[in-house]
């Protein structure tokens, strides 16, 4: 990729210790693909939630998963009202949790939107998965969610991709 | 909103191989870093891993990874040691001609004073049998800002010892800024 070219920091959000959610709202449409790279320590384990446009009632998500542990690797399937980031293995507080989720053609108003997530953690094992919000509405508020508080040292960044 | 996508550095084995790729004094003026390599070595077999060093040091990584293979169950694995696994299978002499492994790893906020978590993804391509896909999480438990990341065909020496990347390896480094 050239220098400069196609990808750019729409926002970056580095919660304080009191936050259990993460709002990135406003995302304009004038990208092709959106990007989430997110390093964070949280004070409980379980996983983080994704959820689009606000929606965390329609039941319209649903995951594919490849996890793995160090040890053995498994897959599992979920639907309901949100993605996971770290699913199944879920998270770690000790060390610094990491996901990288691509939202491709998130902008589009005729597609179901579709998401590829790589996760993982040092001391818990890596996951990827792909999943699928079912709705045609362009993407323009992300929420990340969580059972507990993103503790200080985390940074969730929203980038968007321009294909041309 | 400024762009953010910047190559630092590039590097390409010439006709007699390299036996690392050696980016340093690596500035502190991005957010994140990002590794992209297409590589292949000349060690007589089929998988060849390639060894990530962190400000040339040997010490204190960890990392736990998935891979498949086509015919057999996913496999995982874990490590700790003196170096990250970022590419446990790559292409080693012994696959098809002029076939290299494709790999990366993605290492966020690699100046904050904290210890560095890593993911990374890697294929390998063998038109015969045993192709792989890797993917992992890695840490790297030093606080230090990274100041240099080498690529590297050993397990015992930064910048390399018996085996080579062979001509036509590359691999770049692209600094990724968050504002």
């Amino acid at each position: 990729m050239a220098a400069g070219s196609t990808y750019t920091s729409l926002a970056t959000v580095s919660p304080s210790g009191t936050s259990s959610v993460i709002v990135m709202s406003s995302i304009p449409s004038t990208y092709t693909d959106l990007v989430i790279v997110a390093q964070y320590l949280k004070s409980g384990t379980g996983s983080s939630r994704l959820i689009f446009n606000n929606d965390s009632s329609s039941g319209l998500y649903s995951q594919t998963v490849l996890y793995a542990n160090g040890t053995s690797a498994s897959s599992g399937r979920d639907s309901g009202n949100w993605l996971f980031l770290l699913d199944y293995l879920q998270s770690s507080t000790t060390n610094a949790n990491m996901a990288i989720v691509s939202i491709m053609n998130y902008s589009n108003t005729t597609t179901h939107k579709t998401v590829l997530e790589h996760s993982g953690v040092v001391d818990k094992g890596t996951v990827a998965s792909c999943g699928i919000w079912k709705n045609t509405a362009a993407i323009n508020r992300i929420d990340i969610a969580d059972a507990s508080n993103f503790s200080a040292g985390t940074t969730f960044t929203l980038y968007g991709i321009t294909a041309a | 909103m400024p762009n953010t996508y910047t190559l630092i550095a590039s590097s390409t084995a010439g006709a007699g191989g390299t036996t690392a790729f050696d980016f340093t004094s690596i500035p502190g003026t991005y957010t994140d870093l990002l590794l992209k390599w297409s590589a292949r070595q000349d060690l007589s077999a089929v998988a060849a891993s390639d060894f990530i060093y962190i400000n040339g040091l040997q010490s204190s990584y960890s990392g736990r990874w998935v891979e498949g293979n086509g015919p057999t169950q996913p496999s995982s694995y874990s490590y700790t040691g003196n170096f990250t696994y970022a590419n446990a299978e790559g292409n080693g002499a012994n696959t098809t001609a002029s076939t290299f492994a494709n790999a990366e790893i993605y290492i966020p906020n690699y100046t904050v004073s904290s210890n560095k978590s890593m993911l990374s993804e890697s294929v390998m391509e063998n038109v015969s049998t045993n192709a792989y896909i890797v993917l992992g999480v890695n840490l790297w438990s030093n606080t230090s800002a990274i100041t240099r990341v080498t690529i590297s065909t050993s397990a015992t020496n930064v910048t390399g010892g018996a085996q080579k990347f062979v001509q036509y390896s590359t691999a770049y480094l692209y600094g990724i800024k968050n504002s």
